[in-house]
């Protein structure tokens, strides 16, 4: 039942659909009892939001830069404050923000072997492996391309630039980015962090496919995390001309007993001269990435 | 990821293309510097004109004219045909360090002729890079021809201008600096492009390299993005015709690839770029610093902060983008310089063989850092050696951008 509340909610007045959006995105997080919006409800309510079209197009505009407000670039489950990695350095500089997580029914559905590994990950989410740079640590840590969902809800802006025919989603974050052909869907070459995303329209809610994703990216600092078999269909919906809300659809049988769902609004960044500036993160990781191999060699003199 | 990656070497590649050509220069489909003054760009649903397409930016044209053309700017179909059939007609790389990795393979080869130990047991000493890039570059298309003698168009003799004094004492310093640093000391020691920051800057980087050909544009009213090859978006603000060109950005922000802003005149997308980082300090890298070239515009010491980019687009027939390019950067080069490329479009994408650029995940998989770390640290003598080795190949080109300093003061000391 829980997934189906949110999937077709927009067909309101703005200010309804925001207030039901924000009501039902609490109720769902703060409570598994929650409550439901119903699709009649929502299809019953007074005015359908009309989303801008593209100029030219039947199509609305998603374009914009957008930026999620949620913390669950640190966990996607409720999570309480937490002193960060390194307290003595940092202060609260690296602490953790509270925040009611951003899963539908609060608790990711794994497998007891896949929990396990996950508890694993956030224990040695800041070791830095240099025989395993791509398998043991945070990825963002590194300034790896964050995957998907992850880049939607880093504390990064994004920008949607949408055409006729596709759609580029480019993330400030390591300059990740992926292009989203919307008319005829192919299946991925090969294995990537950013998998391989095939768009549609389902009236104005933008649907994505995304699959082809290799195990490496994880979806938080908290350690959650994916096999290669994930698939993500993610929505996103204009609600307001300054607010689209995001949802994803999570499937990996490997990891997880069934699929699950997050949902959080993304914010249009309205500032007249909100640009996507430049984040190309790997000079600022680089001596976390390789500065054990400096240190090492130092100490062995550099002989043969 | 690199596409269209099939079993073929280079060799392979450029000998299809080479099939390819007689063809498209019969049908006139190369451009020869001309607008078709009949053609004008369609246009997107909302009005601007449509530069969207995926571009392959590769070319046979010299970046710099071969002395023969003098200051012709054309040559003629028959000296084409002959510079083909001498063999003279080659891709153009933006990635010069093709031609350093076959400096090196040469050099490697002349060592183990000599040597009764041929490899020490040194790890590498036999991989200088070549065959491996090689592997990388095949690629079923080829570009279309153009009978430009020179991507330069200005200064007149299609050369680059020289380098300035104060340009040419910092990059000696950082020589002189070079000299107590091995290979791979750190990550620093090692070029941009090897640290998976970028591949070559701009310009160079819009311009073809046989490893990743391909660039697409996507538009949306206000923006022009340019999806690129290594790994990001230059994502171009743009304002209509007449209207004000958004200020750039504050001083204090200085990015790798410079901040980008455009304006549309006619049918010609027109972008202005600055607030480029300096990108090479006070060290230049022992692999990947200043070799000659557009491409490497960003690794001249002092390259950065006085840096503007003017950057021209203009769809001149259906297939065809014409791209023409002024650097200007007077703490670099003595005068700005022009140049100009033709994009084509990629028949392998028109055909519907490919959607979209395969991600380039670079900097995520670097065992090549980790690797020149710990080789360069476990045996620092050979390290030495061998950016030794590499310092010679540059001393060569500072050498001779020293010459071309001197002959043009004088030159401009005889007009006084």
């Amino acid at each position: 039942m829980c997934t189906r509340v949110m999937d077709k909610p927009w067909t309101m007045s703005v200010r309804m659909a925001l207030s039901t959006a924000m009501a039902t995105f609490v109720a769902v997080t703060a409570s598994p009892g929650y409550v439901v919006v119903g699709e009649a409800q929502g299809q019953d309510q007074a005015q359908t939001y009309q989303a801008p079209r593209l100029p030219g197009t039947e199509r609305p505009d998603l374009s914009g830069i957008w930026q999620a407000f949620v913390t669950a670039n640190w966990d996607l489950e409720p999570h309480g404050a937490d002193a960060g990695p390194f307290p003595r350095l940092l202060g609260v500089w690296g602490a953790q923000p509270p925040g009611e997580g951003v899963v539908v029914g609060n608790e990711i559905p794994y497998l007891p072997e896949a929990l396990a590994r996950r508890d694993e990950n956030r224990r040695t989410r800041l070791t830095v492996d240099t025989n395993n740079v791509n398998t043991v640590g945070d990825p963002e840590a590194k300034c790896y391309m964050p995957g998907v969902p992850r880049a939607t809800y880093m504390p990064f802006p994004f920008q949607i630039i949408q055409s006729t025919e596709k759609i580029v989603i480019a993330y400030q974050f390591s300059s990740a980015n992926r292009t989203i052909p919307l008319t005829r869907p192919t299946e991925a070459p090969v294995d990537s962090w950013m998998g391989w995303s095939n768009g549609h329209w389902d009236g104005d809610t933008l649907v994505v496919d995304v699959s082809g994703f290799h195990d490496l990216s994880w979806f938080d600092r908290a350690g959650n995390y994916h096999s290669e078999a994930l698939r993500v269909v993610e929505r996103y919906t204009p609600v307001s001309p300054y607010h689209l809300i995001y949802e994803a659809t999570i499937e990996d049988p490997n990891v997880f007993s069934r699929p699950w769902t997050i949902r959080l609004p993304l914010y249009r960044r309205i500032e007249a001269n909100a640009r996507l500036l430049e984040f190309k993160c790997v000079d600022l990781a680089e001596e976390y990435v390789y500065g054990s191999l400096v240190e090492t060699s130092n100490s062995q003199g550099g002989g043969r | 990821m690199i596409p269209r990656m099939l079993a073929a070497t280079r060799t392979l590649a450029v000998g299809g293309a080479v099939l390819g050509l007689a063809s498209s220069v019969a049908a006139g489909q190369a451009p020869a510097g001309q607008t078709d003054s009949e053609y004008s760009s369609p246009r997107t649903p909302w009005g601007d004109p449509n530069l969207e397409g995926m571009w392959d930016t590769r070319t046979y044209t010299p970046f710099e004219r071969p002395t023969e053309f003098g200051t012709r700017e054309f040559m003629t179909e028959e000296e084409a045909a002959e510079r083909e059939r001498l063999g003279l007609r080659r891709l153009v790389s933006d990635d010069d360090d093709d031609a350093l990795a076959a400096d090196l393979v040469e050099q490697d080869v002349g060592r183990y002729a000599r040597s009764d130990a041929p490899d020490n047991g040194r790890p590498g000493y036999r991989i200088a890079g070549a065959e491996y890039n090689a592997f990388w570059s095949a690629d079923p298309t080829s570009p279309a021809v153009s009978l430009r003698t020179s991507q330069i168009v200005d200064p007149p003799d299609g050369q680059m201008p020289p380098l300035t004094r104060d340009a040419l004492v910092q990059w000696e310093a950082r020589e002189e600096a070079r000299r107590e640093r091995s290979q791979a000391d750190d990550w620093e020691d090692r070029g941009l492009s090897e640290r998976c920051i970028t591949r070559n800057g701009l310009p160079g980087e819009m311009l073809g390299s046989s490893q990743q050909p391909l660039k697409e544009i996507v538009q949306t009213p206000g923006y022009v993005s340019i999806v690129m090859p290594y790994g990001y978006v230059r994502i171009i603000p743009v304002t209509a015709t007449g209207e004000d060109q958004l200020p750039p950005p504050g001083s204090a922000i200085r990015q790798w690839n410079g901040d980008s802003r455009g304006r549309w005149e006619d049918d010609t997308l027109v972008v202005e770029t600055t607030n480029f980082k300096n990108t090479v300090k006070t060290v230049v890298p022992a692999h990947g610093g200043p070799f000659g070239g557009s491409a490497h515009v960003h690794y001249y010491p002092g390259t950065g902060e006085t840096f503007r980019l003017t950057e021209r687009f203009t769809r001149i027939n259906q297939d065809t983008l014409e791209y023409r390019y002024t650097v200007e950067d007077p703490a670099v080069f003595v005068s700005p310089w022009s140049a100009v490329n033709y994009f084509t479009l990629d028949s392998w994408a028109v055909e519907g063989n490919q959607d979209r650029l395969f991600e380039y995940a670079c900097h995520e998989h670097n065992y090549g850092m980790v690797n020149a770390i710990r080789a360069a640290n476990t045996d620092r003598e050979w390290a030495l050696d061998e950016a030794a080795r590499e310092a010679g190949i540059r001393e060569r080109e500072l050498r001779a951008k020293q010459e071309q300093l001197r002959q043009w003061e004088a030159s401009r000391q005889d007009r006084r």
